[in-house]
């Protein structure tokens, strides 16, 4: 206990100006790369469809719920959205955010399958509670020129929220460790993974990217390698979350063993990326001086153009909110500009590009960032 | 509150995320759940994989079969959903079938309920197929499923299918 006392609250503890950074860059990330989900596909329609878990709020139900309350839903989901980017009433708005996705997507879910991209958006949950609108936000103009008290997590609430967050990566990843361990995996005369490829080659058709490259692969050493790594590499999360530096190179792990996903059964984990930013060593880095300096002419500018872009797409995804019904999300900037040009969505693969050699560099590598600005 | 506290509290966190697992593992994955996809199932080396299938086809009135996209006729942008759908959807026909050698039960509230809920179904289907082929006119979905086998050893794939079943569904 003691030790677990010394290891959480020494290595999890991010200073309340860095997360206010990551907020802004997880909600750049989302308006460039993924976009929003939509819910307001959803309706009456798919009742013969309706099969909700026996676990769920939805269950609660009989029947999906009328369009309009998806609409609502969505409406309310994607102003929660830009209000944490914009830093209004961050607290409360990523609260709204992340129970209206977990709304939404309960109905999203009742046709049988759930999905397992919850993390990126269940994090404005914790980090709103941890503070992450204290600074570049609205919430701050507003108490600098009203001097009003500060809502601010004392730090143990904070480094206690960030380890449970890492606690719910580790843990996601050993939930699937410990299931395949015990359905087999280990044994040396089964070849898993490979048994994989073919059911997603195949059953699925999932055939893009490196998997016709794989699938020829015959060689049992190369496959029960692969098994025994996303073994060790699965259950050994959960361990790794006592300290900060060991989670960090599972972190950067995961991104490999993402891209391999990606590659291989082409299933795209690409959202997780942005959650695993957070546990990065921020005080390592030195940051560009129109962070330091709030004051600067150069921040006025990339305020306002960030507040007009983010107000463009706003007002986009509103729209499409309350007149286009079947689309199952609200696009990113990539997302929107692939379409115009009648091109593939390549913002997966963009998300990989990026996030690959950026993330697992700054993972590994204990490397000093020294960002020039022209003054 | 003191770091000990907090610390008491992350061990309840973790003790409550390993019954979370207990129960999405041994009785249903609840919602929000935290489990990732396991992959849990095996292939012996040298095996015959087996791969099922499951396509769907729209007949029309000259009795033409067309295999048709899962998506788009059911309006769903993830494949995965669509067969979890379809599980549904086979199930809900078979309980009509079944109640519908029951009189008594096939007025009851909640076969009604589901008869409705297929009227909507099948409204939603062809407006689908229709935006689909608009010059023809569809009578009935036909459902089939079944296994092919591929062997891991030679790299080959057998065509032919095995454990195959049918369900028809009816849109007029």
């Amino acid at each position: 206990m003691i030790l677990l006392e010394k290891f959480l609250f020494q290595s999890y503890n991010t200073s309340t100006k860095h997360l206010a950074i990551y907020r802004i860059i997880y909600c750049v990330f989302i308006i460039v790369f993924t976009g929003l989900p939509s819910f307001n596909w959803l309706s009456n329609y798919f009742n013969y469809f309706f099969s909700p878990p026996k676990l769920s709020i939805a269950n609660l139900f009989d029947s999906f719920p009328n369009q309009s309350f998806f609409t609502f839903l969505s409406v309310i989901n994607i102003i929660s959205f830009f209000f944490i980017f914009w830093g209004i009433w961050t607290k409360y708005s990523s609260i709204i955010f992340t129970c209206t996705y977990i709304l939404g997507s309960n109905f999203v879910f009742s046709f049988g399958k759930i999905d397992h991209g919850i993390l990126l958006y269940i994090t404005p949950l914790f980090l709103g509670l941890a503070g992450w609108g204290r600074y570049y936000s609205f919430d701050n103009w507003r108490r600098k020129t009203t001097h009003s008290e500060e809502d601010t997590a004392s730090t143990d609430r904070k480094t206690f929220i960030i380890s449970v967050l890492a606690l719910m990566i580790g843990f996601s990843f050993f939930t699937a460790g410990i299931v395949k361990a015990y359905g087999g995996w280990w044994k040396w005369n089964v070849e898993a993974v490979r048994f994989h490829l073919y059911d997603h080659y195949y059953s699925w058709e999932r055939v893009k990217y490196l998997a016709n490259f794989f699938i020829k692969i015959d060689n049992h050493l190369f496959w029960k390698l692969l098994d025994y790594l996303t073994l060790s590499f699965e259950i050994g999360f959960l361990l790794s979350v006592v300290h900060r530096n060991i989670f960090k190179y599972f972190l950067s792990a995961a991104v490999i063993f993402h891209c391999f996903v990606l590659l291989m059964f082409n299933i795209t984990f690409a959202a997780n990326l942005i959650v695993y930013l957070l546990f990065i060593d921020w005080e390592k880095f030195r940051y560009p001086s129109f962070i330091n300096k709030p004051n600067q002419s150069t921040n006025y500018k990339i305020k306002i153009i960030a507040f007009l872009i983010s107000l463009s797409l706003l007002f986009c995804w509103i729209y499409k909110a309350l007149n286009v019904h079947d689309t199952s999300d609200y696009p990113s900037i990539i997302g929107i500009t692939m379409n115009l040009l009648s091109k593939p969505d390549i913002s997966t693969i963009l998300i990989f590009l990026l996030s690959i050699p950026t993330l697992a560099f700054i993972l590994f590598i204990q490397w000093k960032m020294d960002i020039k600005t022209t003054q | 509150m003191k770091k000990k506290r907090y610390v008491q509290l992350y061990i309840l966190v973790a003790l409550f995320l390993f019954v979370h697992l207990f129960i999405a593992k041994f009785y249903s994955e609840p919602y929000p759940s935290l489990v990732f996809p396991s992959f849990s199932k095996i292939g012996k080396r040298h095996d015959i994989i087996v791969v099922p299938f499951q396509n769907v086809y729209a007949i029309d009135k000259m009795h033409d079969t067309f295999f048709v996209n899962k998506k788009k006729v059911f309006s769903i942008s993830k494949l995965v959903h669509v067969n979890k759908m379809i599980e549904t959807v086979k199930l809900k026909e078979y309980l009509i079938s079944k109640y519908k050698e029951d009189i008594k039960q096939y007025k009851s509230k909640k076969i009604i309920d589901i008869l409705n809920d297929k009227q909507l179904f099948i409204s939603l289907t062809k407006k689908n197929l229709q935006r689909l082929y608009p010059n023809k006119s569809f009578v009935s979905l036909l459902i089939i499923e079944g296994k092919r086998k591929y062997s891991a050893k030679k790299q080959e794939f057998y065509n032919e299918v095995f454990d195959e079943r049918k369900t028809l569904i009816k849109l007029i």
